[in-house]
C-alpha cells in the first residue's frame, strides 16, 4: 500500500507544479505569492505533539520549507516577514470534509445539496490545506474541484476525493445511490476509481460480505476504505480489513446487547449512553481496533450541545444563506435547555474517543458538515480543535491529531503534516499565540498552502451568505 | 442678507463652468423647476433653484436656464414650494409583513418619511409578536425597495429587544453574566442586525459584556438605559443613542440612587424578570424624581452625552396622548389607516397598562420634560426625532409629524426641529456623503412642501410631492396610495 501511495504522491506533486499560474480569481485571496521568505519570530507548534518553540524562523523556498531555526540569516534575495507575537501550526489535514450541505428547502427534509463554490473557500479559510471528503453526492464534481484547485483556477485545499456513500437500500436520501448485490458493489468501486476517486466510504446497511468485496476491490485499486457503520460492528469491520471508522464511537453498534448480524439497529445511542468507558467491553474493542491498525475519525463537533453555546460552532452564522440561517437558528433556539441527551452523548464521546488515542490508536479528525446544518466548514474545523482540548488533549496533541495524524493516515507524512525542513509549506499563521490558548485558532490568519499565503478573512468574506445556495 | 448674497456668489462661480454646456434633460429625468431649496445645515433658503433627478440621484442643481429642457422629462413647477431632504423617523416599530407592505410602508412614504430606524427587527425566540419578522425577512424587503420593486423607507434595523435576567439562570438569550453578554453580542452580529437594541432588564455585568464585545466587533448598540445603570454610564460605554425621557429624568434628580432602587423593585418580579403590572405607583415615583431636580446633575449628564456624541431620542408626543385633556386617539382622523391587529392590541392589551402608567397627569413632570429637552439642546446634545410609532394610538408616518410639532412646542426653532429628522439622523449613521442634504450626487430622497417649514414645523405636513430613491410621487399619487391603504385596512376590520 505504502509504495503505491507514494506513487500517487509523486503524481500529485507533478500536478502541483502545474499550479504556478493562479487565476485572477484565486490571486484575489493571496497575500504572499510563491517566493522565498523567512517568516520570523514565530511561536511554533510543529505538529509532532511536542512543546511549543519560541522565536523561530521558518524559511520557505518556493513550495517547501527549506529550514527552520532561530535567527536564520536572510540572504538578499529572500524576503523577511516579521511575525513577532504570532504563532504557527501546520495546515490542517482533516478527513471528514464533505462538499455537500443539508438542503435548505423549508420544512423537514433529508436532502443534500452540493456546495462547490463556498466550501473550498471556507475550508481553506479555516486552515485546512489537505482533506479527505469521506463521502460524496457528486463525485465527478469533487474530482473536478480537486483538479481546478490544483491548477490554481479556484482557491481551496488539496483533496483526497472519496466515493459516494456506498450502501444498500435503506435511507430516505435521494442523493444516495445503492447497490443490490456484491457484484454491483465491486463494479461501483471500479467505476469510482476510474473516475478519479481515491478513497471509499461505506455506509449503514451493507453486510459483511459486501464490506469484504469492497475492501478487496478498493485495496486492489490502492484506495483505503472508511465507514460510517451500523449494520456491521467495529470489531467485524476491523477483522474484514477496513482502514478507518468514522464518527469516533458515536455510531458504534458493538455496545448493543441484542445486535443481530448484518442488521442496522437504531438503538445505538442509548447503548452508548449506558456503556461504561472503563468496562472490559470497551477496552477489548479499543485494543482490537489498535491491533488491527484501524484509524478512528472523531467528528465530535457534530455533538456540540446547544444550550449557551454558539449557533454555528466556531462562529459563522453569517456564512449561511437566509433560508439556511433561519432553519439552523430556529433549531438552536428550540434546543435551548432541551439538549440534555446531546450533552450526555457529547461527554461520553469525549471520554471514549480520547481513550482510543491514549491506547495508541491513530485518532484522526474531521468535521462532517451535514446533520442539522449547524456545522459549517472552516468554522467547524477551528471549533473541532478547541473541542479536542476540552476533551483533555494538550494543545500540541490536539494540533497533532488535526495535522500529522491525518497525514499519516493518508500516507503523506513524508511531505505534509508537520513543520519540518524538506516538507511542503502548509502552515497556518495565527495573529494570536496558540501556545497557551487554543481559541487563538479563531484569530486572524494567513494560510500557507504549497508555499502560497492566503488571506483567511478574504476567503471567509467571499463565502458569506452562500452556504445553502452554492 | 449678507449670507444670502454670499451664497449667490458661490452659485455664480459654480455655474460659470456650465454656461457653455447646458445640462441635457433625458426622457426619464425628473426636473423640479424654480423651487425654494431649504439648506437644513444653515437654514438658508435658496430661491428659484432647479433640480434634476436622474436614476436615484440628484444629478444637477442650478438655474432654470442651465438646463436644456426640450420638452422631455417630468417637469414639476416648484414655484412657491419648498424642497427639503426626505424625513427620518428614528424610533419606529413594525409588525407583520402584510401590514408593513400594505400600510406602514405606504403611509411612511406618503408622509415624506424616506428613512426609519426600526427599534426591533429580528425575532430572536420564535414565535414573536414584536418584532414579528426576522432580520432576513427585513433585508428581503429592503432589497425590494433598493430595486424599486416596493415603495418603502430605507431602514436601520435593530436586533430584538435585549433583556437579560437579574437573578437566577444566565443564558445567551437572557444573559446575566458578562460571558453570556459577550456571546449574545457575537450572536447578534452574526444574525446581521445593524445595531443591538438595549432594553430595561440587564445587570451591569451583562450590559458591559454585551457592549464591550459589541465595540470590539464593531456593532452599534442603542436603545433604553437598563434600570440598573445611568444614562451617563451608558453614554460612556459607547451607547449610540438614548431613547425616551425616563433615564434622563431619573439621572437629573438628587434622589437618583434611591429612586433607581425603587424603580427596579417596582418593575421586576422576584425572578428578576420585567413586570409592568405594578406600574401605577411609578407616577408617584416620577413626581418625586422631578421634585428633586438637580440642575447641576442635568448639566453634567448632557455634557457627558455631548462629549461622547450620544444621540438623544426623547419620543415625547405619544406621552401627550395620556394627558387628561388629550383627544381620544380612537377618534383621530388617521385611525382609518391603522391596521386591525395594532388597533385591537392597543385597545385590549396595551392601553389599559399604559394608561395606568401615565395617569394621573402631573404638570410638573410635563414641564420637566420640556425643560430637559431645552437643556439638552443648550448643551449641544444631538437630538433625533423618533415617534415611537407602535405605541398606543400612533399611526405610521403621521406620528412623526406630530412628534416634530411636540418638539417645536418645547422651544426648539423650526430649523432645529427639521434637523432632528433630516441631517441629524443621517449624521447618526455617518451617511452624509449620500443623504441628509440637497446636494448634487446625493440620493434623491426629497419632500416638496407647499409652505415654508422654517416658519412653522407644522408645514412639513403640507406635502405636494415625495421623491424616494428617485421615484416621483405627486399629490395625486400620494392620495391614491392613502386610499389604497384605507381600503386595505377596511378589509381587515
Amino acid at each position: 500500500m505504502k509504495q503505491i501511495r507514494l506513487l500517487i504522491l509523486v503524481f500529485s506533486t507533478l500536478s502541483m507544479q502545474g499550479q504556478e499560474s493562479l487565476s485572477s480569481k484565486t490571486k484575489k485571496y493571496v497575500d504572499y505569492a510563491r517566493g522565498n521568505y523567512v517568516l520570523q519570530n514565530l511561536t511554533v507548534l510543529d505538529g509532532n505533539g511536542t512543546n511549543a518553540q519560541e522565536d523561530m524562523d521558518i524559511w520557505i523556498e518556493g513550495e517547501t520549507i527549506k529550514s527552520i531555526g532561530k535567527n536564520l540569516s536572510v540572504p538578499s534575495n529572500v524576503t523577511p516577514i516579521d511575525f513577532t507575537g504570532k504563532s504557527v501550526i501546520p495546515g490542517f489535514v482533516m478527513l471528514h470534509e464533505h462538499m455537500f450541505y443539508p438542503s435548505t428547502t423549508p420544512g423537514k427534509t433529508f436532502g443534500l445539496d452540493q456546495m462547490s463554490y463556498s466550501f473550498p473557500l471556507l475550508y481553506l479559510a479555516g486552515g485546512v490545506t489537505m482533506m479527505r471528503t469521506a463521502g460524496s453526492i457528486m463525485p465527478q464534481a469533487d474530482v473536478s474541484i480537486k483538479q481546478w484547485i490544483n491548477q490554481g483556477k479556484i482557491p481551496g485545499p488539496k483533496m483526497d476525493v472519496t466515493s459516494p456513500h456506498m450502501d444498500r437500500e435503506g435511507l430516505p436520501i435521494v442523493e444516495f445511490f445503492t447497490f443490490e448485490n456484491k457484484e454491483q458493489a465491486k463494479n461501483q468501486v471500479e467505476f469510482y476509481a476510474d473516475m478519479g476517486v481515491t478513497s471509499i466510504k461505506v455506509y449503514n446497511f451493507i453486510n459483511r460480505e459486501d464490506l469484504k468485496v469492497i475492501v478487496e476491490a478498493a485495496h486492489e485499486r490502492n484506495m483505503k476504505v472508511t465507514g460510517h457503520l451500523c449494520s456491521i460492528t467495529y470489531r467485524e469491520a476491523a477483522d474484514i480489513g477496513i482502514d478507518n471508522i468514522e464518527h469516533g464511537f458515536g455510531s458504534c453498534p458493538d455496545f448493543l446487547a441484542d445486535k443481530e448480524p448484518d442488521e442496522c439497529n437504531p438503538f445505538m445511542t442509548s447503548s452508548l449512553l449506558q456503556v461504561d468507558p472503563k468496562s472490559e467491553l470497551v477496552e477489548d474493542l479499543i485494543n482490537h481496533l489498535v491491533k488491527k491498525n484501524v484509524a478512528l475519525t472523531t467528528t465530535i463537533n457534530v455533538w456540540d450541545p446547544y444550550t449557551n453555546r454558539e449557533v454555528v460552532p466556531g462562529g459563522g452564522l453569517k456564512a449561511l444563506a437566509p433560508l439556511a440561517k433561519e432553519k439552523v437558528y430556529e433549531r438552536w433556539v428550540s434546543k435551548q435547555g432541551k439538549d440534555s441527551i446531546d450533552y450526555a452523548v457529547f461527554n461520553k464521546l469525549k471520554i471514549l474517543d480520547k481513550k482510543f488515542s491514549d491506547a495508541g490508536g491513530l485518532l484522526v479528525a474531521g468535521t462532517d458538515p451535514t446533520y442539522d446544518g449547524r456545522i459549517v466548514p472552516g468554522y467547524a474545523n477551528m471549533r473541532l480543535l478547541e473541542i479536542l482540548v476540552e476533551m483533555g488533549f494538550t494543545t500540541q496533541e490536539a494540533v497533532k491529531i488535526c495535522t500529522l495524524n491525518g497525514a499519516k493516515y493518508l500516507e503523506l507524512e513524508e511531505t505534509i503534516g508537520t513543520i519540518e525542513a524538506g516538507k511542503i509549506a502548509d502552515l497556518i499563521i495565527l495573529e494570536e499565540n496558540i501556545k497557551d490558548n487554543v481559541t487563538a485558532i479563531r484569530s486572524k490568519k494567513i494560510v500557507f498552502k504549497n508555499g502560497i499565503g492566503y488571506n483567511s478573512e478574504k476567503l471567509f468574506k467571499a463565502a458569506e451568505g452562500l452556504v445553502g445556495i452554492r | 442678507m449678507k449670507n444670502h448674497s454670499f451664497f449667490l456668489f458661490l452659485i455664480l462661480v459654480f455655474c460659470f463652468g456650465c454656461i457653455a454646456d447646458k445640462i441635457k434633460v433625458e426622457p426619464n429625468d425628473i426636473v423640479i423647476k424654480n423651487v425654494n431649496i431649504v439648506d437644513v445645515k444653515t437654514g438658508i433658503i435658496n430661491n428659484g433653484m432647479t433640480t434634476l433627478i436622474r436614476g436615484n440621484t440628484i444629478f444637477a442643481i442650478g438655474r432654470l436656464d442651465d438646463f436644456q429642457l426640450s420638452g422631455l422629462g417630468n417637469a414639476i413647477d416648484g414655484n412657491n414650494k419648498y424642497l427639503i431632504p426626505g424625513l427620518w423617523d428614528m424610533h419606529t416599530h413594525l409588525f407583520n409583513e402584510s401590514d408593513i407592505r400594505n400600510a406602514s410602508y405606504p403611509l411612511l412614504i406618503a408622509n415624506g418619511i424616506t428613512g426609519i430606524r426600526v427599534m426591533a427587527a429580528d425575532c430572536l425566540n420564535p414565535p414573536c409578536e414584536d418584532p414579528n419578522m426576522t432580520i432576513a425577512q427585513h433585508r428581503q424587503l429592503q432589497e425590494e425597495i433598493t430595486k424599486r420593486q416596493l415603495l418603502g423607507p430605507k431602514s436601520i434595523l435593530a436586533s430584538d429587544y435585549i433583556n437579560g435576567s437579574l437573578q437566577g439562570e444566565s443564558t445567551i438569550l437572557k444573559p446575566r453574566t458578562e460571558e453570556h453578554g459577550r456571546a449574545l453580542a457575537r450572536l447578534l452580529k452574526e444574525r446581521g442586525v445593524d445595531f443591538i437594541k438595549i432594553y430595561d432588564v440587564l445587570t451591569p455585568e451583562a450590559y458591559y459584556g454585551i457592549t464591550d464585545e459589541a465595540t470590539n466587533i464593531q456593532l452599534d448598540f442603542a436603545g433604553h438605559v437598563p434600570l440598573t445603570l445611568s444614562a451617563s454610564k451608558a453614554s460612556t460605554a459607547g451607547q449610540k443613542s438614548i431613547e425616551h425621557m425616563y433615564s434622563v429624568l431619573l439621572e437629573c434628580s438628587d434622589l437618583e440612587d434611591e429612586m433607581r432602587k425603587r424603580f427596579i423593585e417596582l418593575f421586576t418580579d422576584n425572578q428578576g424578570n420585567i413586570n409592568y403590572t405594578s406600574a401605577k405607583s411609578a407616577n408617584d415615583l416620577l413626581l418625586q424624581v422631578v421634585k428633586h431636580y438637580s440642575p447641576s446633575k442635568g448639566k453634567q449628564l448632557f455634557q457627558t452625552l455631548r462629549k461622547n456624541n450620544t444621540w438623544f431620542v426623547p419620543t415625547i408626543y405619544h406621552v401627550e396622548l395620556y394627558y387628561p385633556d388629550a383627544q381620544d386617539w380612537k377618534k383621530s382622523p388617521n385611525i382609518k389607516y391603522m391596521p386591525k391587529e395594532e388597533y385591537d392590541y392597543f385597545v385590549n392589551d396595551y392601553e389599559p397598562a399604559m394608561r395606568a402608567l401615565q395617569s394621573p397627569y402631573h404638570s410638573e413632570v410635563e414641564e420637566m420634560r420640556i425643560h430637559l429637552i431645552k437643556e439638552a439642546r443648550n448643551e449641544g446634545v444631538g437630538i433625533l426625532a423618533g415617534s415611537d410609532v407602535g405605541e398606543v394610538g400612533l399611526v405610521h408616518g403621521f406620528s412623526l409629524h406630530k412628534e416634530l410639532v411636540s418638539l417645536q412646542k418645547t422651544g426648539l426653532s423650526p430649523l432645529e426641529v427639521l434637523q432632528t429628522a433630516t441631517i441629524n439622523p443621517v449624521k447618526y449613521q455617518s451617511a452624509m456623503d449620500s443623504l441628509g442634504t440637497i446636494e448634487k450626487g446625493k440620493i434623491a430622497d426629497l419632500v416638496l412642501l407647499n409652505a415654508n417649514p422654517l416658519n412653522t414645523i407644522a408645514n412639513t405636513q403640507n406635502i405636494d410631492a415625495v421623491i424616494t430613491n428617485g421615484v416621483l410621487l405627486d399629490r395625486k399619487d400620494l392620495d391614491s396610495i392613502l386610499l389604497r391603504v384605507e381600503t386595505y385596512i377596511k378589509k381587515g376590520f
